[in-house]
């Protein structure tokens, strides 16, 4: 009998654990930061998302060009992400990252921009991007404390 | 490229200019020195419109580009004709026994050859210093009654003109010499620009990898401790990538194509550059 109740009050203490454990999951989730990353090389929207996902320990919402983050802008505006990384190029007759900033302030995005670029300084592309005051302009490959300094910061 | 190619057609064009000359020479020699009644005179007409119209022709059916050795032989195959009727018409007109001003043509045909000769130094300098060398031997060759007939100093008009044409020519020479130069920049500026295109579009297709690449072995080394070693040797050969992307870097600085104003696909922007 008292091993029984000892069992039942085990499994009752597990599942108090488990469910403890969950709200805290689910607490900490609520609480983590959002990155919204843009950029039409769909291997580079992953490897990004894992790392910060897994180093940095923020969520990451990933977009391949602007068509696709207005489609998916109701989810964006819910989880208001503080940091947005976009990708300048964005493929041939698709709106470049500088097209996507201004859609992003013109919507009340108040987070950080910062853009990367496969380009160089004074393609007109970036030199587009430099003259924005309030974004950041990174050269790829970025390194890895730059993107994780740039998260944290965000 | 673009520079032998001009040079080509303007050898076609000059060519050109030079057969009508002595098609047109040719008819005025008959109309102005008709009542001379010389007939090596009129052959000798006939000959220069031959050979102007034969230029022409061959002008009008090449469809190639003509190299500068032949375009000098044929325009001193041209010139012949002309020094004929140059030492003809005088010597016709020197038997008349009346005043009359010896040389006259000759001025014209300096000026001629100094605005169309080829380039090749030889053709031209050689093509105007024989009509002052013409005159001089012609003059030489008269009798001294013939001379009675001249004015003081015959020989000073073609010398004089012979001597401008020369500067004339080898100022003309200059001038398609700085075009060539230009042309030959304007060709290199059109290489440059297509490499860069080569260049941007080899960045940006090469630069998403190696940023997925520097990730993924962060990634590599937090999720799997004991494939360190393979994640080291990865990340030593991104670090060769992005050493060799910082030397594209170098080579692009201050080269970027203003017409890139939008986003572009790489792809296709090094297959239209191939």
């Amino acid at each position: 009998m008292d091993l029984l109740g000892f069992f039942e009050r085990s499994l009752e203490f597990r599942r108090r654990v488990i469910q403890h454990c969950r709200g805290i999951a689910t607490y900490e989730n609520m609480n983590k930061k959002t990155v919204l990353l843009i950029d039409d090389h769909e291997a580079l929207l992953d490897s990004t998302k894992e790392f910060l996902e897994l180093v940095v320990k923020v969520n990451c919402l990933c977009f391949r060009g602007l068509k696709d983050l207005t489609s998916g802008w109701a989810d964006v505006s819910k989880a208001a992400p503080s940091v947005a990384i976009l990708d300048i190029n964005l493929g041939a007759g698709e709106p470049s990252g500088v097209d996507v900033y201004h859609w992003l302030r013109a919507q009340g995005f108040r987070g950080q921009i910062a853009f990367l670029t496969g380009h160089a300084k004074d393609h007109p592309l970036v030199k587009q991007a430099v003259q924005i005051n309030d974004a950041k302009v990174f050269e790829k490959p970025m390194g890895i404390g730059d993107l994780t300094a740039l998260v944290r910061e965000g | 490229m673009l520079s032998s190619r001009r040079k080509h057609s303007h050898n076609l064009n000059m060519l050109f200019s030079q057969g009508a000359l002595n098609l047109v020479g040719g008819f005025l020699a008959i109309i102005m020195w008709g009542q001379l009644e010389s007939s090596v005179l009129d052959w000798m007409a006939l000959l220069a419109i031959l050979s102007g119209a034969l230029t022409i022709i061959f002008v009008v059916k090449r469809k190639s580009p003509l190299s500068d050795s032949t375009t000098s032989l044929i325009f001193g195959l041209n010139l012949i004709p002309v020094y004929g009727l140059l030492w003809v018409s005088n010597s016709v007109s020197s038997h008349q026994n009346k005043i009359w001003v010896p040389f006259e043509p000759h001025e014209l045909a300096c000026l001629a050859i100094a605005f169309l000769a080829p380039p090749g130094i030889a053709i031209g300098v050689l093509g105007i210093l024989v009509i002052p060398v013409l005159a001089e031997f012609q003059y030489m060759g008269f009798s001294p009654e013939q001379l009675t007939w001249l004015p003081a100093h015959p020989l000073f008009a073609p010398m004089a003109f012979g001597s401008f044409a020369l500067i004339l020519y080898f100022f003309r020479r200059h001038g398609v010499r700085i075009a060539d130069l230009a042309a030959k920049s304007e060709a290199e500026a059109q290489a440059m620009k297509k490499v860069t295109h080569a260049i941007l579009s080899i960045k940006d297709l090469a630069n998403s990898p190696i940023q997925a690449l520097t990730l993924d072995v962060e990634v590599l080394k937090l999720k799997h401790p004991d494939d360190v070693p393979i994640a080291n040797r990865i990340e030593k050969s991104v670090h060769q990538l992005r050493d060799l992307n910082r030397l594209l870097d170098e080579h692009l600085r201050g080269s970027a194509d203003a017409s890139i104003e939008g986003s572009f696909d790489p792809y296709e922007n090094l297959e239209k550059e191939t």
